[in-house]
């Protein structure tokens, strides 16, 4: 009996141990916001003032705050998204005044811990704490898991998957504070068809996200005359990608298609070690952290259709043409951190978050779902880091704008201007390829 | 491709298994089923990755660091935490939960110290790719293949033909008969976790330079290398590395040839299929303890 409750102290130990130190990544002790963190689930009082959570109260809705539940996988591999998130979502708040509608704002976490099942959990958890309003999961499986509970409940709640299928018609209290994948598939096709390619090789990878964006990019490659030489899939969990590359590379593509939220980084990396050296098409930003991943080499003629990327530097994104509200944000970012986000969802946080908040002023209140979300669903003479946002346009989306991005030379650069200045010719005779 | 796909599967396989080589050897040793292993290789991956990538020591120079530093948290992983509950006869499943319970501090431990981005493990090599037989490969890849093969004959020289590994298989058999005859049963055992660390050391320095360093590296493909010890027989030396032969050339055949969504469910199927004609494995093992 001793020997048993022992080994249940030691593993109890083990596991809160090991749950703290992931959850907070290298500093996790103090938010960005200025709240405490602890595992799994934290609060943090935004607007300026550092609060200390009290013992035994972290995690809890507020009285008389306007009180946003946020459910992101924030712990292990995504330690560093979730402090770049609190940053993000602090900025947002500051730009907002610090309050909304005379309330402070405060976050109440909880790390869905890469777990579609944690993430219904933390939705039910959240709707417990009776919060005014929830920030969604980056992660497109997270929120099909949460969202229904959340819609039941009467919870506003803007997400940050950008899965196409994550936005139906039945649903009344939840919106996209990302942009659609889907949409910058006409784009790809386009791009596909400006550079005169005619095979094309798909990876896909096993998340929601992913299915649903092969699942909408099929066709239009179809419809477009194109030819698919192959179609290869992997889910993160898989690591080594050696024979989908091998018979994407023995396929001869012009071009390679990836659509994959995880493993997508260590994919890129592997095809081009098995030889292939052109053009890939990536669905999501091409981000810094990707390239400290792979290397520059592996990062070369990497292409995509993206809202917004990250940047090595402020310089850097204004040569590469980032919109103004992206340099704005940076310099914000860069102020408080000393450093720039690593990865595109950082922006992400501060539109959906931003969304939320201005939703609410509009209302005019915290605490009326119905009135927040009309308001929402109202605005379309704002701009973000996305671009500008337009909720009106019939299809509960935000963003309608995309920009073509080229990974080359040790940063992204503005795809349309790379082309203008005879980058295509140039990476033609560097790969020796055709196309 | 099917040249290529074979290649491919012979190195796959062979880090598979390298990776259940460290299962292996503990088990054949100590009979327990060390679910840290996995985080070991992280960690591994991780101190190689600093010495290497971020010190701009040697490769070599990094090796033997990371090795010794290994060894080091082996001997005091079984003798800061295995033997004390050992001592009080701690056994099977509950012994199977505190390495469950390491494998979540180291990998806690981990992100705390080197966070939770992944990190790139520069080449070792200077030429990126090398052609054989038509396959273009990282040559970190090939040198994974031969590092495995000498990992695994000098493991088995060292259990079978020196005193000490005979002792240490002796300690597993029995202990109390292992120690009337003389036999050092607590530094036998301190010796055991040491070389699985050493092993773990081993992988994880070559895989870091071909899938680079994150917390779930050991974990993914230790699943694998897990699977490889067994479809071998665990505790078997030259199984683990047979036994992961199997399975890498089937997930890149499946994966080649059939579908890569499929390859990780047939390569399970057929390991069912082994363990349902032979149930120790290929190589005929018996559990030294059933854990």
């Amino acid at each position: 009996m001793r020997q048993k409750r022992m080994l249940a102290l030691v593993l109890a130990l083990a596991m809160m141990f090991s749950l703290t130190a992931c959850s907070g990544g290298g500093d996790g002790e103090t938010t960005a916001a200025g709240g405490t963190e602890a595992a799994g689930e934290t609060t943090a009082a935004a607007g300026g003032e550092t609060q200390a959570a009290a013992e035994g109260e972290e995690g809890s809705a507020q009285e008389g705050a306007f009180n946003i539940g946020v459910y992101q996988w924030m712990s292990g591999n995504a330690a560093s998204i979730g402090e770049e998130m609190k940053v993000a979502f602090e900025i947002a708040v500051e730009d907002m005044g610090g309050t909304v509608n005379g309330e402070e704002v405060n976050f109440i976490y909880y790390d869905t811990t890469n777990n579609p099942e944690t993430a219904v959990t933390a939705a039910q958890y959240l709707i417990g704490q009776n919060v005014d309003a929830v920030i969604g999961s980056f992660q497109s499986s997270d929120v099909v898991a949460a969202l229904p509970y959340l819609e039941d409940a009467g919870i506003v709640n803007v997400f940050m998957g950008t899965s196409g299928s994550l936005v139906t018609d039945d649903q009344k209290y939840s919106v996209r504070g990302a942009f659609n994948a889907d949409y910058s598939i006409p784009q790809f096709v386009a791009t596909m068809q400006e550079l005169q390619y005619e095979n094309v090789a798909v990876f896909y990878g096993q998340d929601e996200a992913s299915i649903a964006n092969w699942g909408a990019m099929e066709p239009a490659l179809e419809e477009a005359g194109l030819n698919v030489v192959a179609v290869e899939t992997g889910s993160e969990s898989d690591t080594d990608y050696s024979a989908q590359c091998l018979k994407i590379v023995d396929s001869n593509p012009d071009v390679v298609y990836v659509v994959c939220s995880g493993a997508g980084v260590n994919f890129v990396k592997q095809l081009r070690e098995y030889g292939y050296n052109g053009i890939v098409m990536n669905k999501d930003e091409w981000m810094t952290s990707h390239v400290d991943q792979i290397g520059e080499a592996n990062s070369q003629y990497v292409m995509g259709c993206v809202a917004y990327t990250t940047y090595k530097s402020i310089e850097a994104a204004e040569e590469a043409g980032a919109r103004p509200e992206v340099i704005t944000f940076l310099e914000k970012f860069q102020e408080k951190t000393g450093t720039l986000p690593t990865v595109g969802i950082t922006y992400r946080c501060y539109d959906s978050c931003y969304l939320m908040l201005e939703a609410a002023k509009r209302a005019g209140t915290n605490h009326d779902a119905d009135a927040i979300i009309e308001a929402m669903l109202g605005i379309n003479d704002i701009s973000l880091c996305m671009g500008p946002v337009d909720f009106t346009q019939g299809d509960r989306e935000p963003c309608h704008e995309f920009m073509r991005t080229i990974y080359v030379d040790e940063g992204s650069k503005n795809f349309d201007s790379w082309l203008t200045n005879g980058g295509y010719d140039a990476y033609k005779s560097a790969t020796g390829r055709e196309k | 491709m099917l040249k290529s796909l074979i290649i491919v599967g012979l190195i796959m396989g062979s880090i598979y298994g390298l990776i259940g080589l460290g299962y292996s050897v503990i088990y054949r040793a100590s009979g327990i089923m060390n679910l840290a292993q996995g985080e070991l290789i992280t960690l591994s991956a991780f101190l190689g990755y600093t010495f290497f990538g971020v010190c701009g020591l040697p490769y070599g120079v990094a090796l033997i660091l990371t090795v010794v530093i290994m060894f080091v948290l082996g001997v005091m992983i079984q003798k800061g935490l295995v033997s004390r509950y050992q001592k009080r006869g701690v056994t099977g499943v509950y012994m199977l939960l505190i390495t469950f319970g390491l494998s979540r501090v180291i990998n806690g431990g981990e992100a705390l110290i080197f966070g939770s981005n992944a990190k790139r493990f520069p080449s070792i090599f200077n030429v990126s790719t090398v052609n054989i037989m038509g396959a273009h490969l990282q040559p970190e890849r090939i040198m994974c293949l031969f590092l495995a093969l000498i990992s695994m004959l000098l493991v088995h020289l060292f259990m079978t033909r020196t005193k000490t590994g005979i002792g240490m298989q002796a300690c597993a058999m029995h202990s109390k008969a292992a120690e009337a005859c003389g036999i050092d049963v607590v530094k036998s055992n301190g010796l055991t976790w040491g070389l699985a660390s050493v092993v773990a050391a081993m992988c994880g320095m070559m895989l870091g330079p071909i899938y680079g360093v994150t917390l779930m590296l050991g974990a993914n493909l230790s699943q694998m290398g897990f699977a490889s010890s067994v479809a071998g027989g665990m505790g078997n030396i030259y199984g683990a590395m047979v036994g992961g032969i199997i399975i890498g050339l089937i997930e890149s055949l499946v994966g080649g040839y059939v579908n890569s969504t499929w390859k990780s469910m047939i390569a399970y199927l057929i390991l069912f299929l082994i363990l349902a004609v032979r149930p120790t494995g290929l190589f005929n093992e018996q559990a030294v303890r059933d854990v």
